[in-house]
């Protein structure tokens, strides 16, 4: 039932913006009358800030292509070079946005042999005259496991509909000034099929990310998830990260720790299994690179 | 307006293949029971149960007496009703296996005396 609210509540929201800026005649007048809007840039350097999704979409016609990369726990000490030795979990993805709004991305994560693909609208966006004070953003994605598992001899997913996941969230993010950004979210996490009889198949998040930047190109992020329901009896903690940007042109370099081993939502939201408290966090870090595909100077 | 349509869409499209299944409620773990009907073999029932608790460290011949390696020196014990006597703690033999905080399982007690009391055949 919540998650049928939600979903409706959704499609309300995009209705009702979409029919408010139906009519070119409004829009002109509105133009006329006031001086133009500028919308605040670069809330957030990338759609991603460590593992969370950020407000941010890319640009028009921007494809971006990320490598993500977390390493070991760091508590194997010296014996596993401190997580560097341990199995990595690898995400690959592309990404594409065409008109500044909508973009859409595919990945493949080497944990759970995951695919998955994502749709993240920019519903609302902050403007400098504080005509409107936050941004806000949609995503919703899917996961589909290709792993094999048998359990006491029984294939686990017995229909392709058991391998699949999916994550809805709403972003409301604030860029107070050139050096500090804020962001809240909420989260719901549905995993088609789980294992125990005790375990969920909803699970709800709520978190904050922020970002302060401290140089020209460079910046400190912290991100937080905190699990209003756990997902399951064993024992799980809350996604914590704090990391470095450093951006290089059309690179932007993440260097992070996190006790989230997981790089999709349906991971590091609900599975992270290790806690900050006996140092059960990674080394890990996320390059962009983003090709502008044609310039945009010809769309306007 | 297309692409918020299209939004919509896949949101929906991606809702119509949402299920909610539990692994355990297709498939519970099936508890294995105590299966003592019908005839209880030396080799099949018994001698597993002996090497399991009793010939490992003690009554193999060389640790204590009563060596329970072999068919006719456990038939020995079987008949005279000390082996079943030191299982179950009945009171008639000294309680086995020694030192041990609980008997063994009732289920291999139930096979023991019903395998003596057909004559503790080598079967």
């Amino acid at each position: 039932m919540r998650k049928n609210i939600f979903l409706l509540s959704i499609i309300l929201a995009n209705f009702s913006f979409a029919f408010s800026q139906d009519n070119p005649e409004d829009l002109l007048s509105m133009m006329n009358d006031k001086p133009k809007k500028e919308f605040t840039s670069a809330t957030f350097k990338t759609t991603r800030l460590i593992n969370f999704h950020t407000v941010e979409v890319l640009g028009k016609r921007s494809l971006d292509f990320r490598i993500s990369h977390r390493f070991g726990d760091v508590n194997g000490g010296a014996y596993t070079a401190w997580g560097l030795d341990g199995g990595a979990n690898i995400r690959l993805s592309l990404e594409y946005c065409h008109d500044a709004r909508l973009m859409f991305g595919i990945g493949r994560t080497s944990q759970n042999k995951m695919a998955d693909g994502f749709l993240k609208y920019r519903l609302l966006r902050q403007t400098t005259n504080n005509s409107m004070p936050v941004s806000l953003t949609l995503f919703t994605s899917i996961y589909h496991t290709f792993e094999r598992v048998n359990i006491d001899g029984i294939n686990k997913f017995e229909n392709v509909s058991d391998r699949l996941s999916y994550c809805h969230q709403i972003m409301v993010g604030r860029k107070f000034n050139s050096r500090f950004s804020l962001q809240l979210l909420g989260a719901a996490v549905h995993y088609n099929l789980v294992e125990n009889i005790t375990d969920k198949n909803d699970c709800y998040v709520v978190g904050v990310v922020t970002r302060f930047k401290f140089a020209k190109r460079q910046a400190i992020t912290l991100e937080y998830g905190y699990r209003i329901n756990e997902y399951t009896k064993a024992k799980m903690y809350d996604s914590f990260g704090i990391g470095y940007d450093l951006e290089t042109g059309g690179h932007v370099f993440q260097m992070h720790f996190t006790n989230s081993f997981g790089l999709t939502e349906n991971n590091y939201f609900m599975n992270t299994n290790t806690s900050w408290e006996n140092w059960g966090i990674r080394l890990g870090f996320n390059i962009s690179r983003v090709f502008t595909l044609k310039n945009t100077k010809n769309l306007e | 307006m297309v692409k918020i349509i299209t939004f919509c869409s896949l949101i929906i499209l991606s809702f119509s293949y949402c299920t909610k299944d539990n692994f355990r409620e297709r498939h519970p773990i099936v508890v294995s029971s105590c299966d003592t009907a019908g005839v209880i073999s030396y080799a099949t029932h018994i001698k597993p149960v002996l090497d399991n608790n009793c010939t490992t460290n003690c009554h193999n011949g060389i640790g204590s007496g009563h060596s329970l390696t072999a068919w006719n020196a456990v038939n020995a014990d079987a008949v005279a009703g000390l082996l079943y006597g030191s299982v179950s703690w009945n009171g008639t033999a000294q309680q086995m296996p020694q030192g041990a905080a609980n008997k063994i399982s009732d289920c291999d007690i139930t096979k023991i005396k019903k395998w003596a009391a057909a004559g503790a055949p080598n079967n």
